[in-house]
């Protein structure tokens, strides 16, 4: 077990290494100016590779001299960047929550009910949520709340932001959507397969209490498949939470993560407003140690709710 | 037969498929799509675009006064070609890697650090990351880089698909029978691997068409785009990003103010590249169940 979390821990430094060689490369490029002034006709760009052993010079001797402040050329501090994700955590946690929690709940039901019309019905709804991107939702929330405000129905709300606890609700809910439904298909399709297993049958014809059967035999062994999907979900989560951030306004790490890499839509001539490296690479550190404590915990997880597992088999 | 997923997700690819060929025929379909500057009310106002939905504009119009419906009609062909670009680079390197590391032990290697290191990788953050790069963002073939960064970005997810399929296969009764016949790799690639692939690749094909098209929708809502070219704006030698498609996903810019004044612009945006997702996933279902059917009546 030890192994596999030094593997683990291993793994996110090669990801987080070949992250920040991306982040590091050198941006030097030259406007090519055309015969009339200022006509922009394009640029060049020339990789060397001595400009880019320069930047990670310079970005570990810059870390090693302001250890843990940071704040260089007017970017946040290390102290904000850490803020900033916290209040971007306080939107992933309660959506992984409810994800593994509502997610699994209802995979166990349209298990059970599979067979009924509100089974079937319950799976294409969980079929659409997957279908359709989140944003859709968003969107369509957003234009019922508007309507709602305009017509009086519902007190103002201001739907972008971050300072209010009813923004942070609305985003943790549509942060979740995906998730739950995503976690909800993969329970389905693992209890689906576990009962063609040979131990659910004689389980089954000895006439142990179906709910029995359900949770020693298929949940306890369908456990790991479902706790594999976690890495994904949260994949998913973080993906998902720079667009509601971005869209939102909501001022996390993920919103400032993508101002910090600058606009990739407008530039002035001869100068190019280049990413804040610091904030980016502190940014993504917060980011893929999130990934990394997620994959520890459901690698812990499998040990401890899998009988091969405690028994050391496994 | 008795699979209506797979009808409906015929029915739902091949109207777009349609739209994508013959579109611009259509009737009620303006294929120059002309620009309508100001529009005059009955009591002689005027009013600049977006226009409304109303007789002259079935569904409403653009911001620049373009007939909505005539735009996404025209904008199916783009759409789909760019998705089914970054689909085939996606399917042929995911299909190499994936077969390779089923035979070799550097393949296999190559393929657990790829799926690794991308393990820690949001996708939309690792290519918002690299589109960003001012080599990438101003380089003549951005449109080609691009796609091919949204292309590989989850490579390593379909190349572990296509190797856990061979894995299934090998450890089938009967290929074990034919590798105890003296059955050769290329020989048996040719008689069992390819064939079973070769059946896999439109249900891949189909499911990763959505995927595709989930993605540019997103990375549309926080306004990045595939393809855009620098025009110069009013202070001099000041250049923003223009778009210069006709794709769906082009719509969504600007979807914070539509949302309060041209609801209608994003709503049909979004209906029509929901529609398509819904269509391509239900294709992709389908022809799974078709594929288990058989081998259950096989049986």
């Amino acid at each position: 077990m030890l192994k596999e979390l030094g593997s683990a821990v291993v793994i996110w430094l090669i990801a987080f290494g070949f992250l920040l060689l991306i982040v590091l490369l050198p941006t030097d490029v030259v406007f090519v100016e055309g015969n009339v002034f200022l006509r922009f006709e394009g640029v060049t760009y020339e990789y060397s590779p001595e400009a880019h052993l320069a930047n990670i010079r310079e970005f570990f001797s810059l870390l090693a001299g302001h250890p843990g402040v940071g704040g260089l050329d007017g970017g946040p501090s290390s102290f904000e960047i850490a803020e900033r994700f916290g209040r971007s955590l306080a939107l992933i946690v309660p959506a992984a929550l409810i994800a593994m929690i509502v997610g699994m709940a209802k995979g166990i039901l349209d298990f059970l009910y599979k067979e009924r019309k509100g089974g079937a019905a319950s799976r294409w709804v969980t079929f659409g949520f997957l279908s359709v991107p989140d944003i859709v939702i968003i969107v369509f929330v957003q234009i019922g709340l508007l309507t709602a405000i305009s017509k009086g129905w519902i007190p103002h709300i201001e739907l972008y932001g971050h300072e209010s606890p009813a923004q942070t609700l609305l985003n943790i809910l549509f942060l979740s959507v995906y998730p739950t439904v995503f976690i909800a298909n993969a329970t389905y399709r693992t209890l689906r397969d576990q009962e063609r297993m040979d131990y659910v049958r004689t389980a089954r014809s000895k006439g142990t209490n179906p709910f029995r059967v359900l949770y020693v035999h298929m949940l306890k062994n369908g456990i790991i498949p479902i706790l594999a999907q976690a890495d994904m979900m949260i994949l998913y989560i973080l993906s998902n939470l720079l667009i509601i951030e971005v869209f939102t306004n909501y001022r996390g790490a993920a919103l400032y993560l993508y101002e910090a890499l600058g606009d990739p839509t407008k530039f002035s001539f001869g100068t190019l407003v280049t990413g804040n490296t610091f904030a980016i690479a502190g940014y993504l550190f917060y980011f893929t140690l999130l990934i990394l404590a997620i994959k520890v915990i459901s690698g812990l997880a499998k040990y401890w709710l899998d009988v091969r597992g405690r028994e050391g088999i496994l | 037969m008795n699979n209506k997923t797979l009808v409906i997700g015929l029915f739902m690819t091949g109207l777009i498929l349609i739209m994508a060929l013959f579109g611009p025929h259509f009737p009620g379909v303006d294929a120059d799509l002309e620009q309508t500057i100001v529009l005059k009310t009955g009591e002689g106002k005027l009013f600049p675009p977006p226009y409304e939905p109303s007789g002259d504009f079935l569904i409403g119009s653009d911001r620049k006064g373009v007939d909505l419906l005539s735009r996404i009609v025209i904008g199916t062909r783009e759409t789909l070609l760019t998705i089914a670009g970054i689909v085939l680079v996606r399917t042929i390197v995911s299909l190499s890697l994936g077969i390779a590391s089923f035979y070799t032990r550097a393949g296999a290697v190559l393929l657990r650090i790829w799926e690794a290191v991308f393990s820690f990788m949001p996708t939309i953050i690792f290519v918002v990351l690299l589109l960003a790069i001012p080599p990438i963002m101003f380089s003549p073939h951005r449109l080609v880089l691009s796609a091919l960064i949204i292309a590989l970005a989850e490579t390593g997810r379909l190349a572990e698909y296509i190797r856990s399929k061979m894995v299934e296969l090998s450890n089938e009764t009967y290929m074990e029978a034919a590798v105890a016949n003296g059955g050769s790799i290329p020989g048996m690639f040719r008689r069992y691997y390819s064939p079973m692939i070769g059946r896999e690749l439109t249900g891949i094909a189909a499911r990763e068409a959505g995927r595709v098209m989930f993605l540019l929708a997103q990375l549309a809502v926080i306004g990045v785009f595939i393809n855009q070219a620098f025009m110069s704006q009013e202070t001099r030698g000041t250049f923003a990003a223009v778009e210069t498609s006709d794709a769906w996903p082009v719509l969504l810019l600007d979807l914070q103010k539509d949302l309060r004044v041209a609801q209608w612009i994003p709503i049909s945006a979004m209906a029509f590249i929901t529609f398509s997702i819904i269509g391509f996933q239900l294709l992709a279902d389908g022809l799974e169940k078709r594929r288990a059917d058989r081998i259950a009546n096989r049986a």
